[in-house]
């Protein structure tokens, strides 16, 4: 992608000028400092990836949907497959969607102490049978009860692991 | 290149990857990347196998998950089903690269342009380097938690002490807060900040629960601690920091420490699917007690040595000792095995 950030700066054809007006033709080092400066893995990807590169190496998007029977060919080499494609390329780059979505949501300060987290669930994936061990180990640390709930667009979806204090 | 400075076969000595270094620099100086000063290590497969173990890190706390990890890349390793990488790099100044003894001339200069003028200059000019990340105080910081570590060994036993760490272990791919947006300004908020925050670009992030009311900075943050009830986008995640509020302070500075204690570990091995797949960049810690003042308060175990290879295999320091060479080292660094 570097590389191809240099030809856009130094040769830019007609499609880089189109997709790119704001590097094509610059100096190259200027343009490279700025975005091994600014960037992480996701954010360059997004800002950065050609079409002509996803050309080059052969990217498309495959939709695999659980509540489809079939695949389909979601995203290919027009104008809105590019920009779906390097969207989807970028977002298989997010360390924060590695990780499943917990976070405290209530902390019962005036009560029992006990703790809430909410895993967040996105795109129907459960957590593992370990959630009740790595509970524990919360609890542990926490000194109170806590309690940890499955939500999917804020219905709750009924998955609770919870450890007494 | 005259011919003295070039090499003959796939051999390599410290010689001339001392010539190839300085050559390489050359050339990432023309290019303008700015590096922190590299400390080039030899090490050998074993050795990066201890390293994979500990992320990379010199020196490190003693866990049982560190051996375990050590067995099972090695057995791995011994069948033949997992590669070495090449190369480690670690986030710190002077930036440790250690590279595999067994790599080819070619590819010791590969790996040198790759990481040590390559991922530093990442290191010490990308923004989430900058921001979360502390380069200048890593090394200091990971004596001072190994030190407090077995100080807490001493004083409240190992068992103790074991599953405070578990529980950080098991907790820190959490130990990222992804999610926190800044508070809505309170009453009193809207005045103006009560203190400056500490940087520009943290002051964007508040901080929830700092510490419990008899924690180190209790009192005084009573106006930033925000309700918990309120609408999801103020949640906290699950860091190790905002579980700071367990029963006693020797937990929470063990809990608060873990977050922080890994440094981004890059490689360029060729069968790692992903390069980056062990290397958040981590959150510091509020207070950053970190480097200077830590130093101060280590005190090291009686039993152990100082040099962190020493503890588990003492011979693997005299094999250390013959392989390591530091090119280009600075002069304080503790943790530089020599």
């Amino acid at each position: 992608m570097f590389r191809d950030l240099r030809r856009i700066c130094e040769s830019p054809d007609a499609e880089d000028r189109e997709w790119f007006p704001q590097l094509a033709g610059t100096d190259w080092r200027v343009t490279l400092d700025f975005a091994m400066r600014n960037f992480k893995d996701e954010s360059f990807i997004a800002q950065y990836l050609s079409p002509r590169l996803i050309r080059e190496f052969h990217l498309f998007a495959v939709a695999d949907h659980v509540a489809e029977d079939t695949l389909h060919v979601d995203s290919i080499h027009d104008e809105r497959g590019y920009r779906k494609v390097r969207k989807l390329l970028a977002r298989q780059h997010a360390q924060e969607l590695r990780v499943p979505d917990v976070q405290v949501v209530r902390y019962d300060r005036d009560g029992d102490r006990s703790l809430t987290l909410r895993h967040l669930r996105r795109r129907g994936r459960p957590l593992t049978e370990a959630a009740s061990e790595v509970v524990l180990h919360l609890r542990r640390l926490w000194g109170f009860a806590v309690r940890l709930e499955t939500w999917e667009d804020d219905m709750r979806v009924g998955d609770v692991v919870e450890c007494e204090a | 290149m005259s011919a003295a400075t070039s090499s003959r076969g796939a051999d390599w000595d410290f010689e001339l990857l001392e010539r190839y270094d300085t050559a390489i620099a050359e050339v990432a100086g023309e290019y303008g990347l700015e590096t922190y000063p590299n400390q080039i290590e030899i090490i050998t497969s074993e050795q990066m196998l201890d390293a994979y173990a500990t992320s990379g890190l010199p020196v490190g706390y003693p866990h049982w998950s560190y051996g375990k990890e050590f067995i099972r890349n090695e057995q791995a390793y011994r069948r033949g089903m997992q590669g070495l990488a090449y190369e480690i790099v670690i986030n710190s100044n002077p930036c440790i690269a250690y590279l595999m003894e067994e790599n080819t001339i070619t590819t010791q200069a590969l790996v040198i342009a790759h990481a040590c003028y390559g991922h530093n200059s990442f290191f010490k000019g990308n923004h989430l380097f900058r921001q979360w990340t502390a380069a200048d105080a890593i090394l200091d910081y990971l004596v001072f938690a190994r030190g407090y570590v077995m100080e807490c060994e001493e004083r409240h036993g190992a068992a103790a002490v074991e599953e405070v760490l578990d529980a950080c272990h098991a907790l820190m791919p959490h130990g990222v807060d992804r999610y926190r947006r800044p508070a809505a300004l309170t009453l009193q908020g809207r005045g103006g900040p009560a203190r400056p925050a500490r940087s520009p670009s943290r002051a964007a992030v508040q901080r929830p629960v700092a510490h419990g009311p008899g924690g180190p900075g209790g009192a005084n943050d009573g106006e930033r601690r925000p309700s918990f009830r309120r609408s999801r986008r103020r949640t906290s995640s699950t860091s190790s920091r905002s579980i700071r509020r367990s029963s006693s302070p020797w937990q929470r500075e063990l809990s608060a420490h873990r977050a922080q204690a890994r440094p981004v570990l890059l490689s360029a091995g060729p069968d790692q699917g992903d390069e980056r797949g062990l290397g958040d960049v981590l959150a510091l810690h509020d207070r950053q007690p970190a480097a200077r003042e830590g130093a101060g308060r280590r005190r090291l175990h009686a039993r152990v040595p100082e040099e962190p290879h020493q503890r588990h295999r003492a011979a693997r320091h005299s094999i250390r000792a013959r392989t390591a060479a530091r090119i280009r080292t600075r002069s304080a660094s503790r943790c530089s095995a020599t």
